[in-house]
C-alpha cells in the first residue's frame, strides 16, 4: 500500500473519531464529578442537528466571517494529515516542518480572531484579545520545544523526530513533553487557560469568539477544535510512546489495524488524563496567564539546557538532577511567597520532587538499598508533601490572621536575596572538597541551598508559622543530604525522622496558635514583649 | 549586442528618471510624469533581468566617465538583486501615485511630490550603481534630501518637525559614512569601492574597530536600528503613504544594502563587532514589535513593524559577521546573509503593500488613528481581501516568503548549535536568539492581526468615513494585490532562489568556495499543499451548502442595542501584552473621576488618559539635547556683539593656527 492511502487512513480516522474525543472527555468529567454525564456519543448527533439547523448571520459582518469557519476546520484537517498521528512517513509527513505546524496552528488562530472581531460586539473582540495573546506568547514555547527535539534527533520534521525512535528514559524528552502538554492545553483552550464549558464573559477566550456563529459555521467551528483536540492528544501518546506508531515501510493488514486500535487506546487515555487535569485545577484568571506561560517557558527553557548540556558533557543528565532543580525551584519560589496555602503549596511541591529525586537514585544504587529508597519516596509523599501541610493549613486555618505570614522583605527583594544565596552556596561549595562526593554532586548543592534558604526563612519572616515552615525545609534540606551522602537509612530511623516530622510540626503549629489565642499576635516582634 | 541593450536601457532608466522629475512641472497635469516614471522603471526592471539572464554574477562596468571623478558605474550581483527590485516596486507605487495624488491634490502639491519621487527613487538607484565613496555619497544624499522634502510634503506643523529630526539623525549617519570612506580610502574622496577588501587589510586594528562603528551607525541608523530609530516613527508616517511606502519598504534595504556590501567586504573584523550588531538587532527586534503591538496610529505601527523587521535582518547579519570573523561555520554564515537578503526583499514588498494599504484605508476615515476606524471590509471587499494578503504576507505563514527567512534562521540555529556544542558562550548566544526571535515572531502576529482586525471589521467608529464604491479606486488596489502575489510567489520559489543566494554569496565574499549544502525543505511542495487545501474546501463548500438558510439579525446584544463605542478598541486589544511587558515599555495612565454635581459624589464623571512614554527619547535623547542646548547656553557669552572682541578671536585663532603649523 502506498503512503498515500496511509494519509487517506489517518485523515478519515480524525475526522471519524475527534467528536468522540470531546465526548469521551466530557463523560469522564461528569464521572470523575460525581455525575452520569452524557453519552459519549452525544457530540456527533450534535454536529449533524448544528449542520441542519438554521443560520442567524448578523448584519455587522463581512465577508470575512463567512470565510473563517473553512479555514478554521481547513488548518485541524491540515494538521491531521501532516502530523504522524498513526503513520510514519505517510505522503504528507514532509510537510510536518516544525515550524510550518506553528504556522498552521497560527494560522488557525487569525482566522478564528478575525471572526471575533467581525461582529462588532465586546464579546467577540475580549475573546480575539485574549486568544491572540496566547497564541502569541505561545510561539516561543512552541519553538523551543521543537527545537530541543529537532536539535536531539537531527530532524526538522516532526516525522523524522518520531521516527527516529527517541528514548523516553532521557530526562530532557519528560522536560519537553511536559511543556508540549501545557502548551496543548493553552492551545486546545482548555483548562486552566480557558474554560470550554461556560458562557461567563470572564472566563471566556475561544467561546467568545465563536459567540456569534450558529448552525453550519458553528458545527464547522467546533469540529475543527475537536480535531485540534484529537491531535494533540494523539501527538502528545505518540512522543511518550513513539513505538506504537506504524511505519508506512513496513505495514500490512493487522499492523495498521493494531496501530488504529492503538490510537483509540491513547486518545482514551489521554482524555481520562485531561479530565483529571480539569476536575482538579481551577481556572487561571487571565492576568495571571503569564505566570502559567513563564512556567511552560522555563519547562521547555530547562529541557533545552539538559538536552544541550548532555551532548556537551556526552553523559547524559539523570534524573535526579532535574528532580533537585525542581526542589530548588519550589522553595525559592515558597521564599517570596506571604499567603500561608502558597507556602505550604510550594512546600509539598519540593517535597515531592524530594521523594522523586530517590526514585532517581534507584538505578544507581545497590540492589538491597532499592527498598529503602522506595520507602524513602513513599513516605516522604505521604508524610511531607500530604500530611504535614495539611496539620499546618488546618491549624491555621482557624485563625483568619495566620493567613498571611508577613516578611521583613518584599516578594522581588525575597527572590533577589534567594537568588544570591543560590549564588553564594555555589561559589562556596565549589572550593570546598569533600572527598567522596564527586559523583552526586548536585544534590550536595541542593541540601545545602537548602538548609542555607530554610535558616535565611527563619531570619527574614516576622510571624512564626513561617519559622516552621523554615524548620521543615531545613528538614529537607538534610534528608537530601542523607540522600547524597549515605544514599539510604535503616528502616527504623526513617519511621523516626517521619514520625518526628510529622509530631514537631504539629507540637508548634498547636503551640503557636495558643500563643496566638493567648497574646493576641504572632508577631515575632510582639512576642518578644512576652518574654519580659 | 546584448551588453549594449543593457548599458543603454539602463542609461534611459536614469534619463527618464530625471526627464519625470522635470516634466512634472514643465507639463499640465503631474499624470504624464508618473507615467514617464513608470516607464522609466520598467526599463530598469528590464535591464535587471537582462543582467540575470546573462551576465550573472559577474561584475558590469556600464560605461567610464574618467573626466567626471572617476565615476563608472557598475553593478554586481549584490546590488543587481536590489536594483531589480527597486525598478519592480516603484512601477507598482507610481501606479498607485496615479489615483493616490488625484486625491489628495489639495492636500499636496502632487507635481512636487511626483517630481521628488522620481529623483528619490534616483538616488537610490545610484547608490547601487556608485563606484566609488564619491558617487555613493552623492546619490546617497539625493535619497536622504529628497526624502527630507517629501516628510513634510503637508506642510503641517508634526511634519516639519519630524522632517527636521529625520534631516539630523540621516545627516548624522551620512557623516559617519563619509568619515568611514575618509578613513578607508586614506583621505581621498575618490576611494574604489571595489578596493575595501585590501584598503581594510591594511588598517591597524584600533582604527578598523572605529570605521567599523562608523559604518555601524551610519548604516543603522538609516535601517533604523534601537537606539538610532527615533526618527523612523516619526517620520516615515508623516510622509505620503506612497512615499511612506518608498521609504520603510525601499529606502531601508538601501541600508541593508550598504552595510551587507561594505562592512561585510573589510576583513579582520573582530568577533566582538558581530556580537554588537546581534545585541542590536534583537534589540530592534523587541522594541520594535512591542511598539507596533501598542501603537495606536496605524502608519506608526507599520513603522514600527519595520524597525522589528530590520532587527531580525540584522541579527541574522551579526551572527553571520561573528562567525565569519572566528573563521568556523562560513557555509552557515553565508546561507545567514542569504536569508538576511531574502528577508530583506519580502519585506521591501509587504511592507510597501501595507503602507500602499494604509492610505486607501486614511483616504476613507480621514484619520491615522486605529482607535477611528472600522467596518471598511463591509464596505471595501477587495480592498480589503488585498490587505489580508499584505497583512499575511508579513507574518512567518507557510505558505508567503517571509516564513523561509525565519525559517533559515531557526534552522541555522539549531546547525550551529550542533557545531559549537563545546563552547557555552556561543550556545548561551544561540540561545537568546532562538528564544527572542520566537517571541518577536508571535508578537508580529499580535501587531498585524490587531491592525486588520481593528481597521477592517466590525461596526464602523468614524462617522465621517466615506461609503462611495471601491471600484473608483482599482488604481489603489490592484498594486496592493500584486505586491502580495509576489510575496507569495517568492514563497513557492524559496528553495531555489535561496539556494541559488547561498552559492552566490560563497562566492562574493570569499574566494575559495565552502560547502554547499541544500535546503531540507520543499517549497513548492508546501505551497502547492496549501492551494490544493484551499481548493478542495472550496470545492465542497458548495457540495455542503447547497440549501442553506440563514438570515441576517443584530448582532447578540444583552437587550440594550450596541453601538461602535462598545467594540473593543486597538487600545484595549492589545491591554493584555501592555500588561504583561509593562516593565519594559513604561506608560502613563491618569484617571480623573469628578462628581458632575459638587452636592452629589455618587454620580461621577471619568476621564482617561493613556500615553505610551518613549523610554528611549527619556533616557537617551534628552539628556544629549538638555547637554547641547547647555553647551549653546554657555557659548553664548563669547558672542557679545562688541566688535573688538570678535578681532581679538580672530587675532587669537591666527596664533594658535601658526603655532600648529610652524
Amino acid at each position: 500500500m502506498s503512503p498515500i492511502i496511509a494519509t487517506l487512513i489517518q485523515i478519515v480516522f480524525v475526522l471519524l473519531i475527534a467528536p468522540l474525543t470531546t465526548g469521551l472527555v466530557r463523560f469522564f468529567k461528569a464521572r470523575l464529578q460525581g455525575r452520569k454525564g452524557a453519552s459519549l456519543f452525544l457530540f456527533y448527533i450534535t454536529l449533524l442537528t448544528l449542520l441542519r439547523k438554521e443560520m442567524v448571520i448578523s448584519n455587522v459582518t463581512s465577508w470575512i466571517f463567512r470565510v473563517v469557519p473553512f479555514v478554521v476546520l481547513g488548518s485541524s484537517i491540515v494538521l491531521a494529515s501532516i502530523l504522524p498521528l498513526i503513520f510514519t512517513g505517510a505522503s504528507m509527513s514532509q510537510l510536518s516542518d516544525f515550524l510550518v505546524v506553528a504556522g498552521v496552528l497560527i494560522i488557525g488562530s487569525i482566522f478564528l480572531v478575525l471572526g471575533g472581531l467581525d461582529t462588532g460586539s465586546a464579546f467577540g473582540g475580549m475573546g480575539s484579545s485574549r486568544e491572540i495573546t496566547i497564541a502569541a506568547l505561545l510561539e516561543p514555547i512552541v519553538i523551543l520545544i521543537f527545537s530541543t527535539i529537532s536539535f536531539v534527533t537531527n530532524s526538522s520534521t516532526i516525522n523524522g523526530m518520531l521516527e527516529s525512535q527517541i528514548n523516553f528514559s532521557e530526562p530532557y524528552l519528560l522536560l519537553t513533553v511536559v511543556a508540549l502538554i501545557l502548551v496543548s492545553l493553552a492551545e486546545n483552550a482548555r483548562y486552566p487557560v480557558d474554560n470550554p464549558a461556560t458562557h461567563l464573559e470572564l472566563t471566556m477566550v475561544h467561546e467568545a469568539m465563536i459567540l456569534e456563529y450558529s448552525g453550519k459555521y458553528l458545527a464547522f467551528l467546533e469540529y475543527a477544535s475537536a480535531i485540534k483536540l484529537t491531535v494533540f492528544a494523539m501527538l502528545i501518546a505518540n512522543f511518550l510512546s513513539p513505538i506504537t506508531l506504524v511505519s508506512v515501510s513496513s505495514w500490512d493488514f493487522s499492523s495498521v489495524l493494531i496501530g488504529l486500535l492503538l490510537g483509540v487506546v491513547k486518545i482514551i487515555v489521554v482524555m481520562l488524563g485531561l479530565a483529571l487535569i480539569e476536575s482538579t485545577l481551577v481556572k487561571m484568571r487571565f492576568y495571571r496567564m503569564s505566570e502559567y506561560f513563564s512556567i511552560a517557558f522555563v519547562v521547555a527553557f530547562l529541557a533545552m539546557l539538559v538536552a544541550l548540556l548532555s551532548s556537551y558533557d556526552s553523559t547524559p543528565i539523570k534524573y535526579y538532577t532535574i528532580f533537585s532543580i525542581f526542589t530548588v525551584i519550589s522553595v525559592v519560589l515558597l521564599f517570596g511567597r506571604v499567603r500561608l496555602k502558597a507556602i505550604l503549596r510550594y512546600y509539598a511541591f519540593s517535597s515531592l520532587a524530594i521523594a522523586a529525586i530517590a526514585l532517581g537514585l534507584i538505578p544507581m544504587v545497590k540492589e538491597e538499598e532499592i527498598i529503602h529508597l522506595w520507602i524513602f519516596a513513599i513516605f516522604t509523599i505521604a508524610i511531607k508533601s500530604l500530611a504535614v501541610p495539611y496539620v499546618i493549613s488546618h491549624i491555621g486555618h482557624a485563625k483568619k490572621s495566620l493567613t498571611n505570614l508577613p516578611s521583613f522583605l518584599r516578594p522581588g527583594k525575597s527572590y533577589f536575596l534567594a537568588i544570591i544565596l543560590l549564588i553564594l552556596t555555589y561559589f562556596t561549595l565549589r572550593n570546598v572538597s569533600i572527598v567522596g562526593l564527586v559523583e552526586w554532586n548536585s544534590l550536595l548543592y541542593t541540601a545545602v541551598v537548602l538548609v542555607v534558604l530554610g535558616i535565611a526563612m527563619m531570619i527574614i519572616k516576622r510571624n512564626i508559622f513561617s519559622q516552621i515552615v523554615g524548620l521543615l525545609v531545613i528538614e529537607n534540606g538534610i534528608a537530601v543530604f542523607v540522600l547524597a551522602t549515605v544514599g539510604s537509612l535503616p528502616l527504623m530511623i526513617e519511621f523516626g525522622i517521619f514520625g518526628v516530622t510529622v509530631a514537631t510540626a504539629y507540637i508548634l503549629a498547636t503551640l503557636s496558635a495558643q500563643i496566638n489565642d493567648l497574646c493576641g499576635s504572632t508577631d515575632t516582634d510582639d512576642l518578644c514583649e512576652l518574654a519580659e | 549586442m546584448l551588453e549594449q541593450i543593457f548599458n543603454y536601457s539602463i542609461g534611459f532608466y536614469f534619463l527618464g528618471l530625471c526627464l519625470s522629475a522635470i516634466a512634472a512641472f514643465v507639463s499640465k497635469s503631474y499624470r504624464n510624469s508618473t507615467k514617464l516614471f513608470i516607464f522609466s522603471n520598467f526599463l530598469g526592471l528590464l535591464s535587471g533581468v537582462i543582467y540575470f539572464i546573462s551576465f550573472f554574477p559577474q561584475k558590469i562596468t556600464l560605461i567610464h566617465f574618467d573626466w567626471f571623478l572617476g565615476f563608472a558605474p557598475q553593478l554586481n550581483m549584490l546590488s543587481s538583486i536590489f536594483f531589480s527590485l527597486i525598478s519592480l516596486v516603484a512601477i507598482v507605487v507610481g501606479v498607485y501615485s496615479l489615483r493616490y495624488l488625484e486625491l489628495y491634490e489639495k492636500t499636496y502639491n502632487p507635481k512636487t511630490v511626483q517630481s521628488l519621487m522620481a529623483l528619490f527613487v534616483l538616488g537610490m538607484q545610484g547608490v547601487f550603481i556608485a563606484n566609488n565613496s564619491f558617487s555613493f555619497l552623492f546619490f546617497w544624499e539625493v535619497m536622504s534630501i529628497t526624502s527630507f522634502f517629501l516628510v513634510f510634503s503637508d506642510k503641517t506643523k508634526e511634519s516639519v518637525k519630524a522632517a527636521f529630526l529625520y534631516f539630523i539623525m540621516t545627516h548624522l549617519g551620512a557623516s559617519a559614512i563619509l568619515g568611514g570612506f575618509l578613513i578607508l580610502g586614506n583621505g581621498s574622496l575618490l576611494f574604489d569601492l571595489d578596493n575595501i577588501q585590501n584598503a581594510s587589510a591594511d588598517l591597524t586594528y584600533s582604527s578598523l574597530c572605529l570605521i567599523f562603528f562608523l559604518f555601524l551607525f551610519g548604516f543603522g541608523s538609516k535601517a533604523g536600528l534601537v537606539p538610532f530609530h527615533v526618527w523612523l516613527p516619526e517620520a516615515h508616517p508623516q510622509a505620503p503613504s506612497n512615499i511612506s511606502a518608498l521609504m520603510s519598504g525601499l529606502m531601508l534595504k538601501v541600508a541593508v544594502y550598504g552595510f551587507i556590501f561594505i562592512t561585510l567586504g573589510l576583513v579582520n573584523i573582530p568577533a566582538w563587532a558581530g556580537l554588537i550588531v546581534i545585541f542590536l538587532g534583537l534589540l530592534s527586534a523587541i522594541v520594535g514589535v512591542l511598539y507596533a503591538t501598542m501603537e495606536r496610529d496605524i502608519k506608526r505601527a507599520f513603522a514600527y513593524s519595520s524597525i522589528e523587521n530590520m532587527g531580525i535582518i540584522f541579527t541574522m547579519l551579526g551572527l553571520a559577521i561573528y562567525f565569519l570573523a572566528n573563521d568556523s561555520n562560513s557555509s552557515i554564515a553565508y546561507a545567514l546573509i542569504a536569508f538576511s537578503i531574502f528577508h530583506a526583499i519580502n519585506h521591501a514588498l509587504f511592507k510597501t503593500a501595507l503602507f500602499l494599504s494604509s492610505g486607501v484605508i486614511i483616504n476613507r476615515v480621514h484619520t491615522k488613528s486605529l482607535d477611528a476606524m472600522g467596518g471598511i471590509a463591509k464596505l471595501m471587499p477587495w480592498f480589503s481581501s488585498a490587505f489580508l494578503i499584505a497583512i499575511l504576507s508579513s507574518l512567518p505563514l507557510p505558505p508567503f516568503g517571509t516564513f523561509y527567512g525565519e525559517w533559515g534562521l531557526i534552522q541555522s540555529i539549531i546547525a550551529l548549535m550542533h557545531q559549537n556544542i563545546f563552547s557555552p558562550g556561543v550556545i548561551i548566544l544561540l540561545l537568546t536568539i532562538l528564544v527572542i526571535s520566537g517571541l518577536v515572531s508571535g508578537l508580529a502576529v499580535l501587531a498585524m492581526v490587531r491592525i486588520f482586525g481593528i481597521s477592517m471589521l466590525g461596526l464602523s467608529r468614524n462617522e465621517k468615513t466615506e461609503k462611495r464604491s471601491e471600484k473608483s479606486d482599482y488604481l489603489l488596489i490592484v498594486p496592493i494585490l500584486i505586491l502580495g502575489g509576489l510575496v507569495i510567489l517568492l514563497g513557492f520559489s524559496a528553495e531555489s532562489v535561496i539556494s541559488q543566494l547561498i552559492l552566490q554569496m560563497q562566492s562574493f565574499f570569499s574566494k575559495e568556495s565552502v560547502a554547499f549544502s541544500p535546503l531540507n525543505i520543499s517549497s513548492i511542495f508546501i505551497g502547492s499543499a496549501v492551494f490544493a487545501f484551499g481548493f478542495i474546501i472550496f470545492g465542497i463548500k458548495d457540495l455542503i451548502f447547497k440549501n442553506k438558510k440563514e438570515r441576517s439579525y443584530r448582532t447578540w446584544d444583552c437587550g440594550q442595542a450596541i453601538d461602535a463605542t462598545m467594540q473593543y478598541s486597538a487600545t484595549a486589544f492589545s491591554a493584555p501584552i501592555r500588561f504583561f511587558f509593562l516593565t519594559f515599555i513604561g506608560r502613563k495612565k491618569i484617571i480623573q473621576s469628578e462628581p458632575v454635581v459638587s452636592t452629589n459624589p455618587w454620580i461621577r464623571k471619568y476621564c482617561f488618559d493613556l500615553s505610551m512614554r518613549s523610554v528611549w527619547s527619556d533616557a537617551l535623547y534628552r539628556p544629549v539635547a538638555r547637554g547641547l542646548f547647555l553647551l549653546a547656553e554657555k557659548a553664548r557669552l563669547i558672542q557679545s556683539g562688541r566688535i573688538q572682541y570678535y578681532i581679538l578671536f580672530l587675532l587669537f585663532a591666527l596664533i594658535i593656527t601658526l603655532i600648529f603649523a610652524l
